[in-house]
């Protein structure tokens, strides 16, 4: 490796990291977790709109960990939903699809993990009302370092 | 490798060329004559077979799985309890409907419930209405019945309750599309995007216009 690269690559190192914080989100909400906030860009998060009568619900959107984390857990207000996990949707042995929960959910360092339709997604069981377009859920996604992050989810129909 | 650059250079200027010609052809809209759906050389014929049809506020009423006179009919088999496969595929058709234009009328959209044991009738009908008006919200009236169907479809599903009062539903997430006669013309796997779903449907429909079948 030649020396020259090194100076290049700590340049690179300090400007992604700048712009990772230059990016992130804040919410009011995040100074008052006693974990602190974990440094993970989230983009692109939206609940779709539920259609009448259904009682689940889904949040898509992607995650990048620039040093790589797990996303531990999931949370959203009880007056939301009863329960909360990451879902991914997987062929079974029969050929058929089906939901399958994701304890931990590994963000390899710098690697974008997205959240979507037919692959994973937030669900969201027993809602306690429908989720309309052009409203918010509060989400808390908690992870592995310990670092916890706050967002407000806009409901919309992609 | 490096000692041969000019008979190098002919195949990579033509992989580009390729590369270009390929790259646009994905891009613009299709306007080729093929289905982007599977068809089968002997189609599945599920005209033979009805279920009992949700309507708010009315009795149920029996459907029976053909299109209109001339027009298409959608089906999929879902749940309501479902976050993803289902809206995503019923709002995909929405939007490919809404794609299509004027004769989008001619297609009928069915959505079958594989977990009658959750779904009530009056949740189907809502449910489904919140995607088309005049859908036809199907619930089988016991295993059986949905078997029969899901075996003329080849559709499967299973629903399994587990001990913590969590149901978890695995189904099959294709959509098919049936002709007046009742044969299965075509079957869309999940995910199928609504320009392509749009563009067979414009293809069937204007089949079915020409009198070319
Ligand atoms: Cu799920």
């Amino acid at each position: 490796m030649n020396r020259n690269v090194l100076p290049v690559l700590v340049l690179l190192f300090a400007l992604v990291s700048l712009g990772s914080c230059t990016k992130r989100e804040r919410h009011p909400m995040a100074s008052e977790g006693l974990r602190g906030e974990a440094a993970v860009n989230l983009k692109g998060f939206h609940a779709r709109p539920t259609p009448d009568g259904a009682t689940v619900g889904a949040i898509f959107g992607t995650i990048t960990a620039p040093l790589g984390d797990t996303l531990r857990a999931v949370k959203v207000a009880p007056d939301v939903a009863e329960k909360v996990e990451i879902h991914r949707i997987v062929q079974n042995a029969a050929g058929q699809m089906e939901m399958r929960p994701v304890p931990w959910l590994a963000l390899p360092e710098d690697e974008p993990v997205e959240l979507k339709p037919g692959g994973l997604h937030v669900m969201l069981f027993g809602l306690a009302a429908p989720l309309q377009a052009g409203k918010t859920v509060r989400l808390t996604l908690l992870f592995q370092d310990g670092g916890e992050r706050v967002l407000e989810v806009p409901i919309r129909d992609e | 490798m490096s000692d041969r650059p000019a008979a190098r250079r002919i195949p990579l200027a033509f992989a580009c060329l390729l590369l270009a010609l390929l790259t646009a052809s994905a891009c613009g809209p299709r306007t080729s004559g093929k289905l982007v759906g599977h068809t089968r050389p002997i189609p599945k014929q599920v005209g033979g077979l009805s279920m009992s049809e949700a309507r708010l506020g009315k009795p149920d009423t029996t459907f029976t799985f053909r299109a209109k006179r001339g027009g298409l009919l959608f089906v999929f088999f879902g749940f309501t309890n479902c976050p993803d496969l289902c809206p995503t595929t019923l709002g995909d058709l929405r939007k490919a409907l809404r794609k299509v234009g004027p004769g989008a009328d001619k297609v009928d959209v069915a959505f079958v419930t594989v977990d009658p044991g959750r779904d009530s009738s009056e949740a189907m009908a809502r449910y489904l209405g919140s995607f088309f008006t005049g859908g036809h919200p199907l619930r089988p009236a016991d295993n059986e019945q949905l078997l029969a169907v899901q075996a003329a479809f080849g559709a499967a599903s299973s629903v399994t309750r587990k001990a913590d009062g969590d149901v978890d539903v695995a189904h099959t997430a294709l959509s098919y599309l049936v002709d007046e006669h009742g044969a299965v013309l075509l079957e869309w796997d999940y995910g199928t995007s609504p320009a392509d779903l749009a563009h067979d449907l414009r293809l069937l429909l204007a089949r079915n216009a020409g009198g070319t079948k």
